[in-house]
């Protein structure tokens, strides 16, 4: 099981990110994190599975985050890239413009350097692989400084 | 100026804390070249030809005197005696070996200084006016509009990994001396009889490898949301810009493709989102940041008798009239004027500023200018304030200081970069050039006959010393693993800022000073009473410089 950061805290990751959608939802585990793509048939909704999640890449468009996909309780953003800022705007609007409540994750080929920013922005969990220097990553969470605006 | 308090301080430990942390892990092997590469960048700190290169930010060009020794200290301990002051107001060190950036981090935070944000991409230093607060044209000082945008974009979320740099300048002035066309937005104070302050907006300028005139986005954004504004011009940016080629990464390469009308459709609808997000700035707010720039204790001066004294002293002494002339400007307040310290003298590169100047300049503001000391974007240092009746015994230390090269807005006062010598990006040695120039127009007479004229040296197409926007303007290129440099004529800054028009092929690097000279000759005879350079040039066109320096044949 890989690890998270969750309100500052390092856990084990129930979680598990699923690549390709599948067609019946049933055959969703629960506790997937699956492709937006896979979640857009509305004939399926409601989910019969409670914890399932969504992840989408950075360069999601707000109008493509539906009423339906909001009500998820996690919603995943993956970075391909640190270089890619896009993931932050993204995280924003989801937090502010468009409300959402639930738990706003990042996974993917973030740096650890980033994610103070990311939580500024309003993501609440950071997916991790084990390798990871968890000491550095906590460390920026609690050192960095925060904006006076 | 603005004064630091505790939070602003606690801020600044904080970040420093945080990148010595990063810089320690670097060093110690934690993370790779690449990963580091966007750390290292956003403090300011870039892998250059010999050494480390360290910028530090120098908000809005806006020095103190215990800065200043900062900057002096520094110099002497870690660098080589001297700094340089670059195209945006920044102070640069080129010889800082690793080993002592943290060291000298420390030394910068003593003075409530950083080099936070001076580089990477992400919202860079906020330019202005060296002029700000005194200049006589001016309609509202800027300098607390800057220095909230500073305060706003300094560790902005959402904004660290743009697509590319972003640059913004502000002025209040009716002339625009803070290029504010030329860069990502630049923001002009106005007053609205119903509204109050607030900006009109350009967006979309930059210089660089596609120079472009920024284009107005709005006439006026009420001051109360103009975060909101630049928070919804900056986020569609970031989602929309162009992330595949760093060369067409820049905000003006998508307003470019999409239309400044599309452009805007866009940025109005976000706003409509951020209006409700972002906090409007309220007057208490801007009221308690202004209190910082509050007018210094000015004197309450008889103009006449300071006219007079200058009058008599002129005549006496023909050198210091020329100074007087040409590097001393009008200022608000009767009885003072600003005074450009010229650091284009022909024994240093221009922009270089030693040690022991550096600590006679902390001397001289105290003595002369309220202690404060701004750099300015053609990269020289102004003392703002200075007492009409103290400026020939300034006068006197600035010679002794190698400062009072009165030339100030002629060719000699050429605005270049470090080139070749120092920049890992530059294709061409351009201080050797700038040397040749002014050896070339080492005559005072004849460098006054010639009058105003900006002249711009880039060593690459990289454009850090702004060539599109001069005069006469020199990029460096290479042909054939050779030097070349190509001259671009006609660039104008200011209200109207135009671009300049690349006169023909590029010419070898000994033929450059006598190209300059035939432009120059050909400006000369050509010109209609004391018109200077720029107006003969609008009024006869490129085609009599052209065949000046080329011949008739081409």
């Amino acid at each position: 099981m890989a690890m998270q950061i969750k309100q500052g805290m390092l856990i084990k990751d129930p979680w598990l990110k699923v690549n390709q959608p599948v067609n019946d939802y049933k055959d969703y585990p629960w506790f997937s994190i699956v492709p937006l793509n896979g979640l857009y048939d509305k004939s399926q909704w409601p989910l019969p599975q409670t914890w399932i999640g969504a992840w989408f890449d950075v360069g999601t468009e707000l109008h493509q985050i539906t009423e339906l996909i909001l009500s998820l309780p996690l919603l995943n953003i993956h970075v391909e890239s640190f270089a890619d800022g896009r993931g932050f705007s993204l995280a924003k609007q989801l937090s502010t413009t468009l409300r959402y409540e639930g738990e706003l994750r990042v996974s993917g080929n973030f740096l650890l350097d980033q994610m103070a920013q990311f939580k500024e922005c309003g993501v609440t969990s950071f997916s991790l692989p084990d390798d990871s220097d968890f000491d550095h990553a906590l460390f920026i969470l609690e050192h960095s400084p925060k904006r006076k605006f | 100026m603005y004064h630091y308090n505790e939070q602003d301080r606690a801020d600044l430990q904080a970040r420093r804390q945080v990148f010595q942390h990063q810089l320690q892990r670097y060093l110690d092997g934690k993370i790779s070249d690449e990963e580091f590469r966007p750390i290292r960048l956003r403090q300011g700190l870039y892998v250059q030809r010999h050494a480390p290169m360290l910028r530090v930010a120098v908000p809005y060009g806006m020095l103190s005197s215990p800065q200043l020794r900062a900057l002096a200290q520094i110099a002497l301990q870690f660098d080589k005696g001297f700094c340089h002051i670059s195209t945006r107001q920044n102070v640069q060190f080129n010889w800082i070996a690793m080993d002592n950036i943290a060291k000298a981090l420390d030394t910068l935070a003593e003075v409530d200084m950083h080099s936070v944000q001076t580089s990477g991409d992400c919202i860079r230093n906020i330019t202005s006016d060296a002029f700000a607060g005194v200049a006589q044209d001016e309609l509202i000082d800027p300098r607390p509009y800057c220095e909230l945008i500073r305060q706003w974009s300094i560790g902005h979320p959402e904004f660290a990994y743009l697509p590319r740099k972003f640059k913004i300048a502000i002025t209040g002035a009716k002339h625009d001396r803070a290029m504010l066309q030329a860069h990502d937005i630049g923001l002009r104070v106005r007053h609205h009889s119903k509204q109050g302050n607030g900006f009109e907006v350009f967006v979309g300028g930059g210089l660089g490898r596609t120079p472009v005139i920024g284009s107005t986005l709005s006439l006026f954004v009420p001051e109360r949301e103009i975060l909101a504004y630049l928070t919804a011009i900056i986020r569609v940016y970031n989602l929309h810009g162009r992330r595949d080629n760093k060369y067409k990464a820049r905000i003006k390469i998508l307003v470019k493709s999409i239309g400044i009308q599309a452009f805007k459709k866009q940025v109005d609808e976000e706003f409509k989102r951020t209006q409700e997000e972002v906090p409007c700035l309220s007057p208490s707010r801007i009221d308690s940041i202004a209190t910082h720039f509050s007018p210094p204790p000015y004197e309450q001066l008889d103009s006449s008798y300071a006219g007079l004294f200058l009058m008599t002293l002129e005549r006496q002494n023909p050198s210091f009239s020329r100074w007087l002339k040409q590097n001393t400007h009008p200022h608000k307040i009767g009885g003072y004027r600003s005074v450009t310290l010229s650091l284009k003298s022909p024994n240093a590169a221009p922009g270089d500023v030693s040690t022991n100047q550096l600590l006679a300049i902390a001397t001289l503001a105290d003595h002369y200018s309220f202690g404060v000391v701004r750099s300015t974007h053609e990269q020289n240092l102004v003392l703002a304030d200075v007492m009409e009746t103290n400026l020939y015994a300034l006068w006197k230390h600035l010679i002794q200081q190698d400062l009072a090269a009165p030339t100030i807005g002629t060719i000699h006062d050429i605005i270049c970069c470090p080139g070749l010598d120092y920049c890992s990006l530059a294709n061409t040695q351009s201080l050797p050039l700038a040397k040749a120039i002014q050896t070339r127009f080492d005559n005072l007479d004849y460098v006054y006959d010639i009058g105003d004229l900006s002249f711009n040296i880039s060593g690459c197409m990289n454009a850090c010393a702004h060539h599109h926007l001069a005069n006469i303007g020199i990029l460096g290129v290479v042909k054939k693993g050779a030097p070349y440099f190509q001259i671009t004529l006609g660039g104008k800054k200011g209200n109207e800022s135009t671009l300049g028009k690349i006169l023909g092929p590029s010419v070898a690097e000994n033929d450059v000073p006598n190209a300059i000279e035939k432009i120059i000759q050909s400006y000369l005879s050509q010109r209609q009473g004391d018109e200077p350079f720029i107006d003969t040039y609008l009024r006869v066109g490129i085609k009599p410089f052209k065949e000046a320096v080329y011949g008739d044949a081409n």
